[in-house]
């Protein structure tokens, strides 16, 4: 059978990169403040040095969100709608996720200050509501995606899972470069104990992430035409083979687990690095292999 | 907004009917309430009449001013067979005006909604941001950026147009009568008894989205993807390329390669 | 300045629609490329809105003559819709006397092409002044003139540009010669107005195009076969049961489209029994919807009529009957196999057809088209096909075939032109004249070799004037261009080809620009433009011919002074045959405002018996040419059209372009693949004779006979605003995509390569 076309018409993609790195800004701020909660909230002693640069990154990383997420609106100074009331869709995600980060920051910055003026108590209380709201902000961006049902490739309920897990990845993996930093600079140098957690941590969750990715291979190469399609295209894609999974993923975990290169601080730098562009990639594929796969 | 979420008719028809049935919505008792009862705006493409010719592409370019490169209204065309076994085939595309619609799901701000009166579903320009959720979210590429306006538009059936009692511009433009526009629940309208008749279908039943374009043979290849070959790889690797018509940048550049 | 068509129609209405483009000759001539539709914020007016005005006129972008309603707003026209009063655009026709008002609640179809007549009238490459060469012929470098200089210097002649003395049209005049008009296919009002130019101008005369030609050929091959008549004939489908269209495609360019898809959609839905077969080496959109298709080896539908003419005789004898026995004799001298190995179409299809026409008898309609008309023997081809017809008794009339009923134009002709007797039998261009005056034609864009060969040649024409709105393949040779109004700013009296069988007559009048009835002046939107009519009132005043000579006031006639006189003198011969019409002011008011008059004569018409068959002349069959061997790598190139595109008057307006930006090759894939060429490819296409190379791209489809490629027409333009234009030593932009696609004149068999 030979098949030609006689017409048909573009259909433009409508974001730009700044959507992506958006999801990806807030996954980094989340991961880092639940980082930053070990210690204030659940009370592991080990991570108390990063409480208060994680939380400052954390919030940091909040300002370039939204940045991102106005930059890449049609109507920008129209942002001001997402937090009209009755303007509120209880069916999107993007409406709470706009309530979300509104609410979010603030309560972050007051976070920022109680753990400043060093009263624990009050911290950990704030933290304990934080934490979720952190949670929740990042999931919101999975399910954003998640509840897609028109592209195959977003419609899974992995992806908050994925989303979240890799945020906090993410965050670790910031958090590891900071504190590799910070411990040049430090007095007293930051525990190997630490490292090695933040390094088993990021160990458990690449697994995960991992995990999360085979899941969706399968499903999707036994799902609909549109399923099957989204991850033969995937597989095509030399960002998400070789950037997402090769360089962000397995090259990471190898040198975080060979005995050889595990314990180098200098590896675990790199491996961190690694780790940051790979979940940048994973988000940029999530979001753009979404759209190459054509719905008419 | 809950109503959106909430599947009319409950059955996902792969040969789709009008979700509630001819039977119940019409019956003469009822007429008196028929100026209160809500309208059912519905649109039927006979691609048994189309001939591809896109007449309804140009009346609808210029009723709503749609910028180069961006359509509200489309023909995918396709000619496949082995000599001499070969056919012209032509989907005529359109916003569906799904009865639940993924676009007002995912909207942030309810700039995109569907009217209760007729189940349109329109744009509300000014509350939208142009965060382009509901460009993602349409399962049937139907929605744009307008550049002009800075928001997300799409065919709203011609809105301003049947709200006076007037045809859509592509039904009234297509020479062949392949679209008939109307109250699918009126019993009395031409599209209630040709839905009543023809074995029609709609784009993608399988998504629940409920579509009010129904379909009379409509070629199965040009309802999803178009098929280059049985390779499906090759198929999406293609497609694109494939496209005859570019987009808004080749018209701002004046055709400069 | 980029400007958008909402920015221009706010500008427009700012300044009362008129004097945007006063001083500019181009729309912009240094900015970037015009983006004049760029879309808008707002949605057009619907057409209830106080203030809106709807204006029923005539479309003119292809000889269809359908009614259209123009949405004007503020003085711009928003939106060409089809009008409900005529029977081409509208399914069902509202009755005469509605009020207007009322009319808006209906409405008609309109074709993509006509619907982007916007962009015809907005073209921001119109020509806005007159203009002269100031390099030599073609060179692209134009001064602007005033109306005043430019009609002096054509009158007055003298050493123009420099090249030496050019005779002025006032010394023609003395030496008992003068200019030749050079005009396509217009419509009868303005056809008419020209004769009566001729007629005045003793030594003038009018010459016509191919495309003019054509269409005279098709209607003698209707006089030969069916006896004199008024013009072609066309299938009648909403009578016929059996329609067989050879080298026709009337749902991929039927004159009108817009009748013609209704009529066949409605025949194939909704009459039971109606059979369809189309032959065709492509699968045209119409074989695609018929019933049957015929893939004809190009170049044979002779032996296709043969062999179709030798299954009648022998399976249906007693149903067959040969107009005159040389023609049965000519048929019985091949067998059906040898006919049907010819036109490589099997026997059995051929006999299906045979059975077809034979059952339906008068009511099966056997059509030839431009597929066959433009063969080179495309006449007498036409002639066979059409005689198909008469074997199974069909004739216009019989419920087949239709042929136009438009015979009170005969007599308004008489009325309105002096010379009853002259002859306007049309005549091809291309002798020696003295002086050449182009319009509504662009014969450059047919045959680029030879015709710019012509218009370029000083000797051949020493003068040369374009009356255009455009810079056209043709007008770019022009001496002068006299800016003319586009079709939707004029007036014009315009007649519906055979397939509107409704009788009576479309009324142009200008959509646009301001008009004053009282004293009859007309301002279209671009100051310095004049309708056609206008532009020859001055030349004819300048030169004092009867007729067209200034009032005692000094005051020059218009084109409204001749269209009042023929609006009336085409109403008075319709009321003269019997149609239910008036000629007063009144009614004339009415049917402009509606534009045009469609009414059926008294007795009722419907599905008449043949009249006992004229003696038509026997048609003369030459023998079947040996076709010579081509080798396997020669292809056969066809041209077809799109329902979308068409020749410069619209070819260039984006939104047709948009769905189509580029004409490519049809190939079989059998050929592709032993060409080596995929979809896609850069291909080269090169005449067998190496006089002709084009580059393009290839479409591999498996619609087209292997062996054969087709490109369709329209593409592949080097004006109309596709290349920069010098005025007064300010260059224009140019628009590249309207030069996309290949231009496939002067390509008949071909080698195709991957370039
Ligand atoms: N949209 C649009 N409509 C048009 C026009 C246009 O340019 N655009 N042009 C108008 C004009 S001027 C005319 S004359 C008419 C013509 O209208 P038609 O008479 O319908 O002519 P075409 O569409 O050129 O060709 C008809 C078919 O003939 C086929 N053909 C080509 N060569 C041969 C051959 O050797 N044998 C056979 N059997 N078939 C062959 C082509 O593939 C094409 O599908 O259309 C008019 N209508
Ligand atoms: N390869 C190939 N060549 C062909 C054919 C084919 O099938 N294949 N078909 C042939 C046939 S049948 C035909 S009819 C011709 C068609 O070819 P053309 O004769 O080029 O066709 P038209 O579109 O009628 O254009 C005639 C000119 O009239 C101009 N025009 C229209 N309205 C007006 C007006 O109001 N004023 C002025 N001044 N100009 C106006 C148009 O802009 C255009 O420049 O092509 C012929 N050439
Ligand atoms: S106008 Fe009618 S026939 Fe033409 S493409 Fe559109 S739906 Fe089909
Ligand atoms: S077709 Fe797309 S844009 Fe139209 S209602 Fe359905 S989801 Fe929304
Ligand atoms: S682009 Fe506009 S209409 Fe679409 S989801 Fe965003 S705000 Fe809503
Ligand atoms: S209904 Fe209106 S907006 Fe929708 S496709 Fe038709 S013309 Fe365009
Ligand atoms: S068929 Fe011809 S006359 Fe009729 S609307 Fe189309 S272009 Fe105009
Ligand atoms: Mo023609």
């Amino acid at each position: 059978m030979d098949t030609s076309v006689l017409y048909n018409v573009p259909h433009e993609i409508p974001w730009k990169v700044y959507i992506p790195l958006y999801f990806y800004f807030t996954g980094l701020s989340a991961g880092s403040f639940i980082l930053s909660s070990l210690s204030t909230v659940f009370g592991i002693k080990r991570f108390k040095p990063m409480a208060l640069p994680a939380a400052i990154i954390s919030f940091l990383l909040l300002l370039l969100a939204p940045a991102c997420l106005i930059l890449d609106l049609r109507q920008p100074f129209r942002f001001w709608h997402t937090l009209v009331p009755q303007y509120f869709n209880s069916t999107s995600a993007l409406s709470y996720g706009s309530w979300l980060l509104t609410v979010y920051p603030i309560a972050n910055l007051v976070y920022i200050y109680y753990i400043f003026v060093k009263n624990d108590r009050i911290t950990r209380i704030l933290g304990m509501f934080t934490v979720p709201l952190a949670i929740f902000v990042h999931a919101y961006t999975g399910f954003a995606f998640a509840l897609v049902r028109a592209r195959a490739w977003w419609h899974s309920a992995l992806m908050p899972g994925y989303f979240l897990t890799s945020a906090l990845l993410s965050g670790i993996a910031l958090l590891v470069v900071v504190a590799l930093i910070m411990d040049r600079w430090r007095k007293e140098p930051l525990e190997a104990a630490l490292f090695r957690d933040l390094r088993l941590m990021m160990v458990g969750i690449l697994l995960m992430d991992l995990f999360w990715n085979g899941s969706f291979w399968l499903t999707l190469l036994v799902s609909t035409a549109d399923g099957y399609v989204s991850i033969l295209y995937a597989f095509h894609e030399k960002l998400y083979v070789w950037g997402e999974l090769v360089s962000g993923m397995l090259i990471p975990l190898a040198i975080l687990v060979l005995p050889k290169t595990r314990d180098d601080r200098i590896w675990l730098c790199v491996a961190s690095l690694l780790i940051i562009g790979g979940v940048f990639l994973m988000r940029y594929s999530v979001v753009f292999i979404g759209f190459e796969i054509p719905l008419s | 907004m809950s109503k959106i979420l909430k599947p009319q008719g409950g059955v996902l028809l792969a040969d789709s009917r009008p979700a509630s049935s001819p039977s119940q919505s019409g019956s003469p008792a009822a007429e008196p309430a028929q100026s209160a009862r809500p309208k059912r705006w519905a649109m039927l493409v006979d691609q048994r009449r189309c001939i591809g010719c896109h007449s309804c592409t140009i009346a609808c370019k210029s009723e709503n001013n749609v910028p180069l490169g961006f359509w509200r209204s489309w023909v995918k065309g396709i000619q496949k067979g082995n000599f001499p076994d070969v056919g012209n085939f032509f989907l005529r595309r359109l916003c569906n005006h799904c009865d639940v619609p993924p676009c007002c799901q995912v909207c942030p701000v309810q700039a995109t909604a569907r009217r209760d009166e007729d189940g349109v579903v329109v744009m509300y320009y000014g509350k939208c941001i142009g965060c382009g959720m509901c460009i993602a979210a349409c399962p049937y590429d139907a929605r744009f950026f307008n550049p002009i306006r800075n928001t997300a538009d799409k065919c709203d059936f011609c809105v301003e147009r049947i709200d006076k009692g007037l045809q859509p511009a592509c039904v009234e433009a297509c020479p062949s009568r392949a679209l008939v526009f109307g109250d699918m629940d009126d019993p009395k309208s031409e599209l209630f008894q040709r839905l009543a008749s023809l074995p029609t279908t709609v784009i993608k039943p399988e998504l629940g989205t409920h579509p009010k374009v129904f379909y009379v043979a409509a070629e199965k290849s040009l309802k999803g993807r178009i098929s280059y070959s049985d390779d499906f790889k090759e198929q999406i690797l293609e497609y694109h390329k494939h496209i005859p018509s570019p987009d808004e940048s080749y018209w701002k550049e004046g055709g400069k390669e | 300045m980029k400007i958008n068509r909402r920015q221009f129609l706010r500008m427009a209405g700012l300044m009362g629609g008129a004097s945007l483009f006063g001083g500019c000759h181009f729309l912009d001539p240094a900015g970037p490329v015009p983006r004049y539709i760029e879309g808008a914020p707002s949605v057009d007016p619907a057409e209830t809105i106080p203030g809106v005005r709807s204006v029923y006129t005539v479309c003119g972008l292809c000889a269809g003559n359908c009614g259209i309603r123009c949405r004007v707003a503020t003085g711009a026209l928003v939106k060409i819709d089809g009008s409900p009063w005529h029977p081409a655009s509208a399914h069902r026709l509202i009755p005469f006397d509605t009020p207007l008002e009322q009319a808006i609640a209906r409405g008609g179809s309109v074709c993509a092409i006509g619907g982007s007549g916007i962009q015809t009238l907005y073209d921001p490459f119109r020509v806005a002044r007159p203009l002269k060469r100031i390099g030599p012929r073609g060179s692209g470098k134009w001064k602007a003139l005033t109306w005043k200089e430019a009609v002096n210097e054509i009158l007055e002649g003298g050493d123009l540009f420099g090249e030496g003395n050019v005779q002025g049209l006032k010394s023609l005049k003395q030496a008992g010669s003068g200019p030749n008009f050079l005009v396509g296919d217009a419509d009868w009002g303005s056809l008419t107005f020209i004769k009566r130019f001729v007629e005045a101008f003793p030594g003038a005369d009018i010459q016509r195009d191919h495309a003019v030609l054509l269409k005279h050929a098709a209607a003698r091959a209707a006089d030969a076969v069916f006896g004199p008549g008024d013009g072609a004939v066309d299938a009648s489908y909403r009578t016929a049961r059996f329609v067989l269209n050879i080298g026709d495609a009337p749902l991929d360019s039927g004159v009108p489209l817009l009748s013609l898809a209704r009529d066949i959609a409605d025949a194939r839905l909704a009459h039971p029994g109606f059979k369809w077969a189309v032959a065709d080496p492509r699968l045209s959109t119409s074989a695609s919807k018929a019933d049957l298709w015929l893939p004809v080896i190009p170049g044979r539908d002779l032996e296709l009529a043969l062999g179709i003419m030798r299954a009648l005789a022998q399976q249906y004898p007693e149903q067959t009957k040969f107009p005159d026995p040389g023609l049965k004799e000519a048929v019985m001298a091949r067998s059906l196999d040898a006919y049907a190995a010819a036109a490589g179409i099997s026997p059995e299809t051929i006999l299906e057809c045979a059975r077809n026409l034979a059952q339906e008898g008068p009511r099966a309609a056997v059509m030839p088209g431009r597929g066959i008309l433009g063969q080179p023997n495309g006449l007498e081809i036409a002639k066979v096909v059409l005689a198909i017809n008469k074997l199974v008794g069909s004739e216009p009339g019989t419920g087949g075939l239709v042929r136009g009923s438009r015979d009170f134009l005969h007599d308004a002709e008489t009325r309105l032109l002096k010379d009853r007797k002259r002859s306007w039998e049309p005549r091809l261009f291309g002798d020696p004249v003295k002086a050449l005056i182009v319009w509504q034609s662009d014969p450059v864009y047919d045959d680029p070799a030879s015709a710019s060969g012509y218009f370029k040649s000083r000797e051949k024409v020493p003068l040369f004037v374009a009356v255009d709105h455009g810079i056209t393949e043709t007008s770019a040779w022009a001496d002068y261009i006299l800016p003319e109004t586009t079709y939707l700013e004029r007036w014009d009296i315009c007649v519906s080809p055979p397939a509107v069988t409704m009788p009576g007559i479309g009324f142009r009048s200008p959509a646009v620009g301001s008009f004053d009835a009282a004293s009859g002046n007309y301002a279209p939107i671009l100051p310095e433009t004049k309708p056609m009519e206008d532009a020859i009132y001055l030349l004819g005043a300048g030169l004092a011919l009867p007729g067209f000579e200034p009032d005692a006031s000094g005051r020059v006639g218009t084109a409204w002074d001749y269209y009042q006189q023929a609006f009336t003198a085409v109403l008075e011969s319709m009321k003269n045959s019997g149609y239910p019409v008036a000629s007063n002011k009144e009614y004339m008011q009415a049917a402009l405002e509606r534009g045009g008059v469609f009414v059926q004569r008294g007795e009722k018409a419907g599905v008449k018996t043949a009249k006992s068959s004229t003696a038509s002349k026997p048609l003369s069959i030459k023998p079947l040419s040996e076709q010579t061997p081509v080798s396997a790598d020669t292809l056969r190139l066809i041209t077809y059209s799109l329902p979308f595109h068409r020749s410069p008057n619209s070819g260039i307006n984006s939104w047709l372009l948009e769905v189509l930006p580029e004409n490519r090759l049809m190939i079989n894939p059998q050929d592709a693949r032993r060409l080596g060429i995929k979809d896609l490819d850069r291909i080269v296409i090169e005449s067998l004779d190496q006089k002709t190379r084009v580059q393009g791209k290839a479409q591999v489809t498996p619609g087209i006979r292997p062996g054969v490629v087709a490109i369709a027409n329209g593409f592949g333009y080097t004006q109309s605003g596709a290349q920069v234009r010098t005025i007064d030593g300010t260059p224009s932009t140019a628009d590249k995509t309207r030069a996309a696609g290949i231009n496939p004149t002067g390509l008949k068999k071909v080698i195709v390569r991957r370039a």
